[in-house]
């Protein structure tokens, strides 16, 4: 690597650096606890997923969201989380690690960051009250089951709240 | 006496892809004299949106706690996430004075108010309510010559801080029901851990290993089927496992039953009433097993 090249990486680092970056997260909910981590890794320890990737490890997510490398929130690599909460439950500090996840991607979704899968929930949602677009012959197999019929959820409400949570305009296809 | 009425809350998943546990709760629970009432404008509990926006799944979950209360039911719920969901926010709301305010102000605009009347129970939940010395009388085909494995699934006792159980780290709920249909209850490597369900959507690699290593722990402990608490740990267990046998050419064929199923089993419910034929895996051997065993 040339002179110029090693100037333009560190250029380049330095931009990725936002030292907001962790004011920004301890302001969203469920952010707030993540400066008390001390680099144990437990929560790694025993998370399920970081077993099977190489790409998740949680206390290396939040050493980062310190650092202010916020090129971490706006990979996959925090989505890889389950919420099973294993870590939540060991933390020796306390640190609610789940909701630490949960609000790197709320801020990572604010940011304009929100993958096909989300957008897909949205949508269904919206449109008929359910997360998972359910096939017409599953609801018209309901009866011969004996089982009454699905939900009629009033649509317009959940249009109202999403508007108010500012999510309406993140459905399929929505950019 | 524990209280028997209820509104039914199904959330998406069970239409979606797990009928057979909705029929065979309802079956078990016309026998058990529990009352369930629909609940005909409910929405998606909010735990998928949860990612995207913390407050839009805090409305969702609002929403249908507001429907509850206006029927003046607590709600019984047969998913894990659907209960960890409605559970935590009708506790953070009945906690926490602001956020309800805040919740409510935006409710408000829908003509709805959470007012703290309810609770929310998981069946499982109500079942252990209703005593185990009750459930026995109901016993009327204990199901002896069966190991079962139980997989509890996370969300039912995760976090513990919302979800009132004794022993978060090794919680006993689902053995206690196993060993009350007569079954035994097997117990093996990771059966608390996580069955990854919702990693499909970023990785679908992560689930196949997960439920892999489930698969062969509780085949490893002398199990003759497994039995779920949710319809994404089943839907993991049960409806991926022949990708799972293919991708690392093994076999398992190991029947994962709805928990309402092997209770109502216990309780002489004929099997065809418990759609039982609406599982991928056929349980068969365990069927099987148990007529052999009423001949003796």
């Amino acid at each position: 690597m040339n002179k110029l090249e090693v100037q333009r990486t560190v250029k380049e680092m330095y931009h990725r650096v936002d030292p907001e970056f962790k004011h920004k997260l301890l302001r969203v909910p469920g952010g707030e606890t993540f400066k008390l981590c001390y680099q144990c890794g437990t929560c790694t320890a025993t998370c399920p997923i970081a077993r099977f990737t190489d790409v998740f490890r949680p206390n290396k997510v939040i050493h980062l969201a310190k650092l202010g490398i916020r090129n971490v929130v706006y990979s996959d690599a925090v989505w890889l989380c389950v919420n099973c909460y294993s870590c939540t439950e060991l933390c020796p500090q306390g640190i609610k690690v789940a909701d630490v996840m949960r609000a790197l991607k709320n801020l990572a979704v604010r940011e304009g960051y929100v993958p096909e899968f989300s957008r897909e929930f949205i949508t269904n949602i919206l449109n008929t009250g359910l997360a998972y677009s359910i096939p017409s012959s599953r609801i018209s197999g309901r009866g011969s089951l004996g089982l009454p019929p699905l939900p009629k959820t009033r649509l317009e409400d959940l249009k109202r709240l999403a508007e108010m949570a500012k999510i309406s305009n993140l459905g399929r296809g929505e950019r | 006496m524990a209280n028997m009425r209820y509104a039914l809350y199904l959330g998406c998943m069970i239409p979606f892809r797990e009928i057979s546990y909705e029929a065979s709760a309802r079956r078990v629970a016309k026998d058990l004299g529990l009352e369930l009432h629909e609940m005909p404008d409910a929405n998606c509990c909010g735990l998928p949106i949860d990612p995207v926006s913390h407050e839009m799944m805090m409305l969702l979950a609002a929403r249908n706690l507001c429907i509850a209360e206006r029927m003046g039911l607590d709600v019984m719920t047969l998913c894990n996430g659907c209960t960890c969901t409605l559970m935590k926010v009708n506790k953070m709301l009945k906690q926490d004075r602001d956020l309800r305010k805040q919740i409510n102000s935006q409710l408000s605009s829908i003509g709805m108010e959470f007012q703290g009347k309810i609770n929310v129970k998981h069946f499982a939940q109500i079942l252990s309510e209703m005593g185990f010395d009750t459930l026995k009388k109901l016993i009327t085909r204990p199901l002896n010559p069966l190991a079962i494995a139980g997989f509890t699934g996370c969300h039912i006792f995760r976090p513990s801080e919302f979800m009132e159980v004794e022993d978060p780290k090794d919680p006993s709920l689902l053995d206690d029901l196993i060993e009350l249909t007569g079954a035994k209850s097997v117990s093996y490597v990771d059966e608390f851990q996580c069955c990854g369900a919702v990693e499909g959507s970023i990785d679908d690699r992560i689930p196949l290993f997960l439920a892999r290593e489930k698969l062969r722990n509780a085949k490893r402990a002398g199990a003759d089927a497994m039995v779920t608490l949710c319809p994404a740990c089943h839907q993991v267990l049960e409806g991926n496992q022949r990708l799972v046998e293919r991708r690392f050419s093994e076999f398992y064929d190991m029947p994962v039953l709805h928990y309402p199923q092997l209770l109502g089993l216990a309780m002489d419910i004929p099997p065809e009433e418990l759609a039982l034929r609406d599982l991928r895996v056929r349980p068969d051997k365990i069927l099987s097993s148990l007529r052999k065993a009423s001949l003796h």
